[in-house]
């Protein structure tokens, strides 16, 4: 099963390791993204800071067997790069019922993006693309590690809303 | 060109204030520009072209601040080939946003969670045995070492550049990490021990014991993956619970 899936500009780091792994007990992380999957200085550095009994792949969004990793025994938790990735991985078979929360973990700052938690910049394009995907029934919620308290769409679109 | 070594060790120097500007939209930047500008200078004479070279170094950057200086010496290797015309422009950016990630959890993993926590009970306990002398031994070690370890990272980021990499995965680091992480559980209880030991020849046995109690208690709530938050207030409310009824003993006798 897929634990959590989370859009993470920084791809595999501390958050990720050191918080959401062991939280899941995911034993699986597996990062969903072109630019990385066609690195091999990405695809080298990723493997770094895996802590014992944990794998990573890279591999791009359109290679990934959704349904496989849906039907894993054990947890597995998936990374993007950004939002629209995650609309790309949609139509290639990423699907709701395969993932209880889409996690937005770091998006950092850029022109035209608004900041809605201390990790989490977006842009109008951004909050559309949120909502189609909360329309096609994915479960929302900007956290960074697991002990902050969930932030669910509804509360995002007001930040963003008042950062205007 | 390469860079004098009075040069890199200004940039290591400078290496060290990575966060004394952080901020949420650039987060590092700032302390990632003032750190590598002594190279820029030297690699680049004409000011238009230093002045774009500092600027590429301003985009958003984040890493933990030790394993930083691994690609801090990355870029400059990057920026040499730039100013060679070997490298596209865009080269030391894209070093840095590959490895600012895996880095930091490396970092994260080995020095917060493991070096660091390790050296913080074994100065308790040293301190519990032998005094605070201890204490000043403990933080000459860690510190020594991690200084150590940040300036080899820098060296090895500067001489090879992507095959850093290399370097990094064959110190398996995460793996020294989880034995630190064992060796630092196990300093804990060597340090609840002697704590429950001196409790006893102070304040008798029932003090012990509570203070056993408390340090069990901590450890089982921990191995039951329990949030960080709940399990300090646990520790602490059974810390003080033993401790005032240690007293109420003792007025007792």
């Amino acid at each position: 099963m897929i634990g959590l899936a989370r859009v993470d500009e920084r791809l595999v780091h501390g958050q990720v390791l050191v918080g959401w792994v062991p939280h899941l007990g995911a034993r699986r992380v597996v990062v969903a993204d072109d630019e990385a999957a066609g690195s091999p200085l990405a695809r080298a550095a990723m493997t770094l800071a895996l802590p014992p009994g944990v794998e990573a792949e890279v591999d791009p969004v359109k290679g990934v067997d959704w349904e496989a990793l849906a039907g894993s025994p054990e947890a597995v938790l998936v990374v993007f790069r950004d939002v629209a990735e995650v609309e790309r991985a949609l139509a290639a078979g990423f699907t709701p019922d395969r993932v209880p929360v889409l996690n937005l973990g770091n998006v950092h700052y850029a022109l035209g993006r608004r900041q809605v938690t201390p990790s989490v910049f977006l842009s109008g394009a951004e909050i559309d693309g949120l909502r189609r995907l909360a329309a096609a029934g994915f479960r929302i919620e900007a956290r960074a590690v697991p002990l902050d308290a969930p932030i669910d769409l509804a509360e995002i679109e007001r930040r963003w809303n008042a950062a205007g | 060109m390469s860079i004098p070594p009075v040069t890199l060790r200004r940039v290591f120097w400078r290496c060290l204030f990575l966060q004394a500007a952080w901020n949420r939209r650039g987060m590092q930047n700032l302390g990632f520009a003032y750190a590598i500008d002594p190279a820029l200078r030297r690699l680049y004479a004409d000011p238009g072209k230093r002045n774009e070279a500092l600027r590429r170094h301003l985009a958003t950057f984040n890493c933990h601040p030790y394993t930083a200086a691994a690609i801090v010496g990355g870029a400059i290797h990057h920026e040499e080939r730039v100013a060679a015309g070997e490298e596209p422009t865009g080269a030391p950016l894209a070093y840095k946003q590959v490895l600012q990630g895996p880095l930091a959890a490396v970092g994260d993993g080995f020095f917060w969670a493991g070096l660091r926590p390790f050296f913080g009970a074994l100065a308790a306990v040293g301190t519990l045995v032998l005094g605070w002398p201890a204490l000043v031994a403990a933080l000459l070690v860690y510190n020594t070492l991690h200084l150590w370890l940040r300036w080899s990272l820098f060296r090895a980021g500067y001489r090879t550049g992507d095959a850093v990499v290399v370097r990094l995965a064959a110190l398996a680091l995460p793996a020294w990490a989880a034995r630190l992480r064992d060796g630092g559980a196990v300093l804990c209880g060597v340090a609840a021990g002697v704590m429950a030991l001196g409790a006893v020849g102070r304040l008798g046995i029932g003090a012990g014991a509570l203070a056993l109690l408390a340090a069990t208690s901590g450890i089982v709530v921990l191995g039951l993956r329990a949030r960080l938050l709940p399990t300090v207030y646990a520790a602490l409310g059974l810390g003080t619970a033993a401790g005032v009824v240690a007293q109420v003993f003792r007025g007792g006798r």
